[in-house]
Formats: C-alpha cells, structure tokens, sequence
C-alpha cells in the first residue's frame, strides 16, 4: 500500500546550500501556495460545486419530493406540489409491489453477491497459480466480459436463453436427467417469470462482476509473501486449509471491501434486469428500483410516490455504504 | 537435473530420485491441469461475446435452427448494413456512434481536470475538511443513479436540458469525479513531494513545478482514471434513456441498442450486429489499454 | 402522406407555401411524447393521430384543441359512423375524428384446415380449443393458438362473448366485473388454453401478440408469419409487421374471435385512430383544413387500406368489398358487432398498460399456477379501483 511521503505541508525544508541570500520571487511564489489556507480549497472548488449541484442537491431533493404528492399537474405547472406528509410512505408499506420489489432485491442480491464473489475468487487462485504468460492471456479475456456494456451482455445473455432454438434450452435438453435436464427445457421462457428472469440476470451480472474481483484478489494475494505458502504446504495443509488459515484472514479487508462493494452494486442493479424483463411490461418481475423508475415514469407519473421508494432504496444502500466506509478507515484508505 | 540424464538405472531405483520425478511429474500434470482450466475459464468468458458476433453474422434463415450451430454456414454483411444504414431506426449507425463518442470525450476530459485538480488538493495538502471530502466522495459513489434520476430529470426539464447531450456531458462528469479523484489522488500522493521541492529550490514556480514534475509522473494514472470514467459514460444506460426521451437522433449508443431490441424483438441479427458495433470498440480500446489498467484497477481496489 | 400533402396544397392554395411536416413516432411511447411536449413546451406537434382509446383521457388532461365548429361544419360528418364519433366526444365537444378503425379476428391458412379436416371455422370456445388440438396434432412442431397475456384488447372478446362485462358505469362510478360468472367463465377458458394441452406455449406468457412490451414486431406474429403458430387473433393490420419470408401468404384468412356458445360471434374492440389538433397549435385553422384533406373518404380509405384498417365511414364498411375477400372477411364480420367500453374509459390506459397492467398480469399470474379465486378478485378490485380514481388507492 502507498503511503504518502512524509513531510509537512506549509514548512519547506531548510535548503542544503547556504541559507544566507534573499528567497526568489519564485520561490516566494511556492512558499506562499504552500502555506495559504486557501489553496486545496480552491483546488476543490470545482470538483465540489459539480458534485453538489448535480448529485448532493438531487439527493436532497428526491428526500424533498417524497413528502409531496408530485405527478402530472404538477409537472405541467397546473397545480403546485402540496405537502403531504407521511402519505405516500403509508401508501408504500401497504403495496403489496412494493414488498414483492423488495423481496426480489433482497433475494437477488443475496445469491448474486456470494456468487460473484465465489467464481472471482477462485479465478483469481487460478490466476495466482498460472505462469505468467497464461495468467495475462485468462485475465485479459476476463477483463473482456467486464469491459462488456451492460446493455450488450444483457441483449447477448436474452438472446441465448430464447426459448426459440436458444442455446440454453438445446443444453438443457441434452443433459442426462440426473443433472436436471430432458426434453422439458425445450422452449422454455426465461423472461416471462421471476425466478428464471433472476437466475438470467444472476448469470448476466456474476460474468460482468467477477473479472473485477479476479484481478483484485490476484493483486492482493500477491502481496502475500510466499513464504507462508510454502510453509503452511510443507506443514501438509491442501489448498482447502491453505485458503482458511493463510490467505482469507491476510486478505479479510480486501474481501469485506469486495463484498460491501458487490452489496451495493448487486441490490442496485438496473439495466441488467431492465433489459432481460423486457422492460416495464412485467410488474410481477420487478425490483425496487425497477419499480421506483416505473412508477416515475409510467403515465400517469407519480414522482412523489416514486420519490419515495427511490428513498427507501438510497437509505438501504446508504446503510451499507456506512460499514463500507468504516471497513475503508479500517484498512487506512483516509489517511 | 544432471543425475536424471545420466546413469538412469540409478535413477530408477534410488527412493529420493523417485519421488522427485515423480513430483516433477505430478508438478508437469498440475501445470499442464491449471492451463487447461485456465483455458476453459477463458472460453467460457468469452463465449458470449463470440456468439454475439456469430449471430450478427448470419442470415434471418440460420438463426433458429434446432441444434445451434456456432458458426454461421452462409456468413452475411447485411446485418451490418442494415444497421450500419440505418434503414431500420431511420438513422445511420455512425450518428449514434457520434453521440457517444461526443459525450464521453468532453466527459472524460472535463472529470480527469477536475479531478486532477481536487486529487491534487486532498494528497498534498492538510486541511480542516479534508476527510470529511474523503468521505463525501465514498458515500456519493453508492448514491443510485436511477434513484437520482427523478430529481435529474425534474430539474433538467425545467431547466430545458433534456433530449440534449449538453444534460448528459453534465450528469456523466458529475458521476465519474468521485471514482475518478479517487484513484488520482493515490496516484499523486504516490509521486515523491521532496521532486517539487527540489524544484522549487532550483527557481521553478508552482505551475511548473506541475508541469515539468508531477503531471509527467501521474500521467499513467490519468490514462487509468480516463478509461474508468470513458467506459462509464459509454456504458451509461439509466440517465441515457431518461433524459434523451424519444429524439432518436440525439440517442447514444447503449440506447440505441435498447431501442433496437426493444422495438425489433425478432431480429436477432440486427440486434447483434448492433450490439457489436456498440461493444467492439470499448472492448479493442480496453485490449490496448489492459496493462496500464490493470495497475489502475489494484491501485484503486487495494486501497479502498 | 405525401400525396395528401399535394392534394392539401392544391385543395388550399392559400397553404401553398405552408410546410407540413410529418413526424413519426414510436407508438408506444406517444402518450410520453404527448405529455412531455405539453410539459416542456418542446416537439409539440400541431396535429397528431391518437389510438381512439386514448382521446377521451387526452381530451380529459387538456392536450386536445376543441372543435367542435369545424365538425359541425364538416361536409364529411354525417358518412361517419356514429359510435367512432361518439368516442370521440365528451360532454358535446368533440375532439378529434376519427380516421380509421379495425377489428380483430382469428388468422388461419386455409391449406392447413383443409389438411386437418376442418370443414368449417370454430363458432365456440369448444370448438376453438378442438380446432388447435388438430392443427398441432397434423402439424406437429407448432403452436395452435396464441394465448398471450398482454393483449387485453383481444381478450376482451372472451369476456363479451361470454356475455359479460369487463367493467360497467352507472353516474360516473365504475364496478368491475371480473368475478361475475360469465368474466370467470372466459378467464378460465382462455387460460386452459395455455394449461390443458399446451395449445399456446409458455413463450407467450407475459407477452403481446408482437413479442416483449414494446416491441413493434416479432413474438406471435413472426411465428404466424413463419408458420410456426396455426391460429393467431389479431387484426388485419399485422399484415404491416409480419417478416418478409413470410410463408404461404395467398392461404391467409380470417374468421370471428368465436363465442362462449355461439352461434354468432363474440363482440370486438373497436380499434383505431382518430385525428386531433394539439391544443398549443398556433395554427389550428391550417390543421383543420389538413385534417379534411388526410380524413376524407377517398384518402381515409386508400391510407387504411394500406394497412389493413377500414375507414370510418359506414357506406365504405356495408359496401361490401370487405366483405368478398378471403381474408378481410372474418374481419368484416366482426366488425358488424363491436364494442369499445370500458376500454375508452378516463382511466383504463393506466389501469392496463400504461402503469398497472391488471388483466395482463392477472393471466399471467393464473397461467403461472397462481390461485384462481383470489388471484381474479384481487384483480377486480383492483381494476376497480383504478377505473375510478386513476390510482391503485
């Protein structure tokens, strides 16, 4: 890990040569950037006014809009945006969607992370263990699949699974039976109900995500001094017990940083699931923010009601995002 | 390695230099057993985009055949033209490969200014909010986007900047500055202070101690943070379809692959000649880039 | 349109400099467009075509321009058939006019019956499902009907041709309908057409007749075309988005979406679009002269034929060439007992496919094994609700 070299800032060190002789205008110049308050604020200024403007200020006012009862007269200026209060969160806790969308992003976050994070790990064990040369070729193939645009792996993974001679189904037709497959899978529809829909997008999302985690468990685990690998196998331990003992609690922060960070992107997602349930024509298939986006912009809108799911669902993440960044002071990222 | 070849009666019948063959042997099998898995792993991963590209390749009559066929026996151009034309959306491929190229360049660049500037600021110098920053910049990351939508697309309709490019050069710098500071701020603070001060010794004011010093050291780190912040924004699907509407013309490329989809669900060739047309270029970039991003990516993961 | 655009410059020389634009847009996103462009005052058109089921709602929200003087005044008015200009009028001002109508009916090939031994085409449900087993049964390999999910308009046939409801009015409040028996009757049959036996495939659950949501082609209407589905309900304009490799196109024909019992057919949506002004047009005098020039009955008819539509004149539809044809026939017929409501209903978009998608996704839950009785009822009140607030609460 990079540390910042030290020395403090605003304090020149005392130059090597003679002292004596008046400072130069320039030098001057670096001095007095140095030491005013004002530089790194400055600095900051533009990234800050961005950043407050186009996403700290809609935040605030998504918090805003879902005590209103905002739709379309008053997007047409017909009507001003009235408070109401609590309404539309009561509205939600009795919407049975609303807990329908919920449950599925609970539930498709809770498989998706785990296996994203299990196929990525082992790829990058494998990738540890390659020769060099065959270790890049895996990993810029891999990076391929998470340079891939959402929206094009989606398109591709519906176009695999169609139920007219997609080759999903011609796979599960010819695995003998005690693997699950047989003459029932042919034709069979992966977008048209949620549990398929789901393990669709499970599939679309584990091979965009686990490249990521791939090369970020290889960088990791090549921190390890192999020293303690070649200890632990002369000890006798198999790859199982080396993984337990030696190289998940030396690299715990990275995995709990992986993990938090697959929470959030995975209880998010959008597109993916977006393209594969054909858009908002299926309600019974959506996921809170799915939902929250539909409620929005299907006519007629409803931008406070959606608002407020849209809170629901930045709160949740936000809860996560907490022990994301307490796990980050942990493994000094703020220093 | 000199006993193997030479008295091999010896070598078969002393107990120590069998077990070593046989550990080279076993070794030879484990590394001859990884590569093979290796390549399976690679395979599988690229098999999808390898379909994508078969199929974009074939004509109407091959696409549901009942055994799938993985290369196409009457490969065809027309799906390319088709979309390359434009005769199905009405538009000519090369308009919505304009657009995005458009807002992802002017994104890119305006975020790696802004960034460099405000990384600059957060990794030499020590100030009263500088953590409080930090930590603004980790919780924006996990804002959602389609979340923040509503209030984007309420403020930018009163504000006249849907169906236009300008809302989302905007919206995509906004989104790429917290990552993109970020990893620029552990590649500055990576670059030795004593250089500037050395010098500012020799006479150099503080501009070029930034150009001559720094900006040639973070330069690999600039060229990392712009091809996060370049696939990002040629990526972007939420923001790309809210504010863009139906003005078919201003529509970005993951859009316009949506909207093929979505409109033509049958033509599965012509999606797929889109969906390569969309996903070749950010892939070939990403090939010529793989090195110097993989360093990026562990510079910005490890530390968090 | 083109030529209507000359004819519109001829008719009016005082327009001859006028330039009339023609924009097309995305159907199923019009009522977006129409809402986005009276909200930021951006791509407003001065006149737009509407689906007829969409004029009362936009004519209720204030988009459409009233004119009723122009109507009264229109040489044209008294050869429209009265029912389309009825939906079309709210409290006594209308509107909009409407252009062009069309029905739906069941698509079979000719060929195909005669090789399975079907004399005759189906007059009752029973014979509808017998009538699929066979086409599946000689000709194995393809779907006998197209039981999709997301196509209410055609599914409202079952219901009328059951003799029920979907819904009904009286003083301004509606009550849904969908529990009465003979609702439950056509729910339950149209569903086993997907449960018993497979008739319709489990593609199609969660689908329109072209594909996903959205699509504007593909789904059942590729499989007709390609020969993969044997019966397909859907009107005669699917002709414009079947594939170019359709197969054996001259052996199309129609019959009427059949009833319950028979042995008259089931009552059908009356589809179609109507002509409205734009309420923020500045030139409404010009749009209406444009409208008389693309609405009149040589130019109606031609542009709907086109496309599979018939015009809005009663002459044109009892005329009877419609009624010879092979294929437009079953159409015709149809179209001799329609019905529009409660499809024109202030709130029915919102509570079908605009937002809610209630009957949509009540099928697809009951093809899917949910509960019948509870699924319906949960339905119905739900539908119910909708109707008359707009809103599910």
């Amino acid at each position: 890990m990079v540390r910042t070299i030290s020395g403090q800032p605003g304090h020149l060190r005392a130059p090597a040569g003679p002292v004596s002789g008046p400072v130069s205008f320039r030098q001057r110049g670096v001095i007095f950037f140095r030491r005013h308050r004002l530089a790194p604020y400055l600095l900051l200024l533009p990234s800050a006014a961005v950043i407050a403007v186009l996403v700290l200020w809609p935040t605030v006012q998504i918090a805003e809009f879902s005590f209103q009862n905002y739709g379309l007269p008053q997007e047409i200026g017909a009507a001003p945006a009235q408070w109401v209060g609590l309404a539309n969160y009561s509205h939600i806790l009795h919407d049975p969607e609303f807990w329908l969308s919920l449950r599925l992003s609970v539930i498709s976050a809770a498989v998706m992370v785990p296996l994203t994070l299990i196929v990525g790990t082992l790829v990058g064990l494998l990738l540890s263990h390659l020769g060099r040369r065959m270790a890049a070729f895996v990993s810029s193939v891999s990076v391929l699949a998470w340079a891939t645009p959402a929206v094009s792996a989606s398109v591709i993974f519906v176009w695999l699974a169609t139920p007219d001679g997609g080759v999903v189904d011609w796979f599960l037709t010819k695995l003998p039976p005690w693997l699950g497959g047989g003459a029932h899978w042919a034709g069979f529809s992966w977008t048209n109900a949620a549990l398929p829909a789901y393990t669709l997008a499970t599939a679309v999302v584990v091979w965009l995500g686990f490249p990521f985690i791939a090369v970020t468990v290889l960088a990791g685990l090549r921190t390890i001094p192999t020293e303690l690998f070649e200890s632990a196998r002369v000890d006798g331990a198999g790859p199982w017990r080396i993984f337990w003992r030696v190289t998940y609690p030396l690299m715990r922060p990275i995995f709990q940083v992986l993990f938090l960070l697959s929470v959030i992107w995975d209880f998010g997602v959008f597109t993916q699931v977006f393209i594969i349930i054909g858009e908002l024509g299926q309600r019974d298939e959506y996921n809170l923010g799915i939902y929250e986006y539909a409620t929005a912009f299907t006519l007629p809108p409803a931008y406070g009601l959606a608002s407020a799911l849209a809170f629901i669902l930045t709160i949740i993440l936000l809860v996560i995002t907490v022990g994301y960044v307490r796990a980050s002071v942990r493994e000094g990222a703020l220093r | 390695m000199t006993t193997l070849s030479s008295s091999p009666s010896a070598v078969s019948s002393s107990p120590s230099a069998v077990r070593r063959r046989r550990r080279l042997l076993t070794r030879r099998a484990r590394r001859v057993g990884l590569n093979l898995l290796g390549l399976l792993v690679a395979l599988i991963t690229l098999f999808p985009i390898f379909w994508m590209v078969s199929t974009a390749f074939k004509p109407a009559t091959e696409w549901y055949t009942l055994t799938p066929h993985p290369l196409p026996r009457h490969p065809t151009l027309g799906n390319f033209r088709a979309v390359i034309d434009g005769s199905v959306v009405g538009l000519p491929y090369w308009n919505f490969l304009k657009n995005s190229l458009f807002v992802t360049v002017v994104s890119v660049v305006a975020s790696s200014l802004i960034a460099l500037l405000a990384a600059i600021a957060l990794a030499r110098f020590r100030f009263r909010f500088r953590t409080t920053y930090l930590i603004m910049l980790l919780i924006v990351q996990m804002l959602p986007q389609q979340a923040l939508v509503i209030a984007l697309f309420l403020d930018f309709r009163s504000l006249n900047l849907l169906d236009s490019l300008v809302g989302l050069i905007l919206v995509y710098t906004a989104f790429a500055l917290p990552v993109t500071i970020w990893m620029l701020r552990n590649f500055v603070a990576a670059v030795p202070r004593e250089l500037e001060e050395a010098a500012a010794i020799d006479g150099a004011g503080p501009m070029k101690a930034f150009w001559r010093i720094l900006l040639p050291l973070v330069a690999p780190g600039l060229v990392a943070t712009s091809v996060f912040a370049f696939v990002f924004a040629y990526n972007e699907f939420i923001f790309a379809l809210t504010f863009l509407g139906t003005d078919t013309a201003k529509f970005t490329l993951p859009i316009y692959v949506q909207y093929f989809y979505g409109r033509n669900g049958a033509d599965w060739g012509a999606i797929m000649a889109a969906s390569t047309l969309f996903t070749v270029p950010v892939l070939a970039f990403f090939l010529l880039v793989q090195r110097r991003l993989r360093a990026g990516l562990v510079a910005g993961a490890v530390k968090g | 349109m083109n030529g209507v655009v000359t004819q519109f410059h001829t008719d009016y020389p005082a327009y001859a400099k006028t330039k009339v634009n023609v924009v097309w847009v995305p159907w199923t996103s019009r009522t977006t467009d129409w809402n986005d462009a009276l909200a930021s005052g951006k791509n407003a058109p001065d006149i737009t075509e509407l689906g007829n089921t969409d004029t009362p709602t936009e004519a209720s929200l204030g988009v459409l321009a009233n004119v009723s003087s122009y109507v009264n005044s229109w040489s044209a008015k008294p050869g429209i058939v009265t029912g389309m200009l009825a939906n079309d009028t709210q409290n006594g001002d209308v509107y909009a006019v409407p252009w062009f109508g069309g029905v739906r009916g069941v698509w079979y090939r000719t060929d195909q019956f005669k090789a399975a031994g079907i004399t005759s085409p189906p007059t009752t449900w029973a014979e509808l499902a017998t009538d699929a087993q066979k086409l599946m049964a000689k000709f194995p390999g393809t779907y006998g009907i197209d039981a999709i999910t997301d196509d209410t308009n055609a599914f409202a046939s079952f219901v009328w041709g059951a003799g029920g409801q979907i819904a009904t009015q009286s003083n301004g409040t509606w009550t849904a309908d969908l529990t009465s028996p003979a609702d439950e009757a056509a729910i339950k049959f149209y569903v086993s057409l997907y449960t018993k036996d497979h008739l319709s495939p489990s593609k199609y659950i969660g689908q329109t007749e072209l594909g996903n949501t959205g699509s504007t082609s593909g789904g059942a209407n590729t499989d007709f075309g390609l020969g993969k589905l044997d019966l397909y309900i859907d009107g005669p304009w699917a002709t414009a988005t079947m594939p170019a490799n359709s197969t054996d196109k001259s052996n199309w024909a129609s019959f009427p979406i059949p009833s319950e019992n028979g042995p008259n057919a089931a009552p059908v949506f009356a589809g179609g679009s109507d002509l409205a002004i734009f309420k923020t047009s500045k030139y409404q005098q010009a749009d209406w002269d444009l409208i008389s020039v693309m609405d009149n009955t040589a130019n109606s008819t031609s542009f709907a034929n086109l496309q599979g539509f018939f015009p809005p004149y009663t002459a044109e539809l009892t005329g009877g060439v419609y009624k010879t044809e092979k294929f437009m026939s079953g159409f015709a017929t149809a179209a001799a007992n329609s019905q529009v409501s409660p499809l024109n209903a202030k709130n029915w978009p919102t509570a079908d496919t605009g937002k809610y998608y209630i009957i949509p996704d009540m099928l697809k839950s009951l093809m899917n094994g949910a509960p019948f009785a509870s699924t319906v009822a949960s339905a119905n009140s739900q539908l119910q609700t909708v109707l008359n607030t707009g809103t599910e609460s």
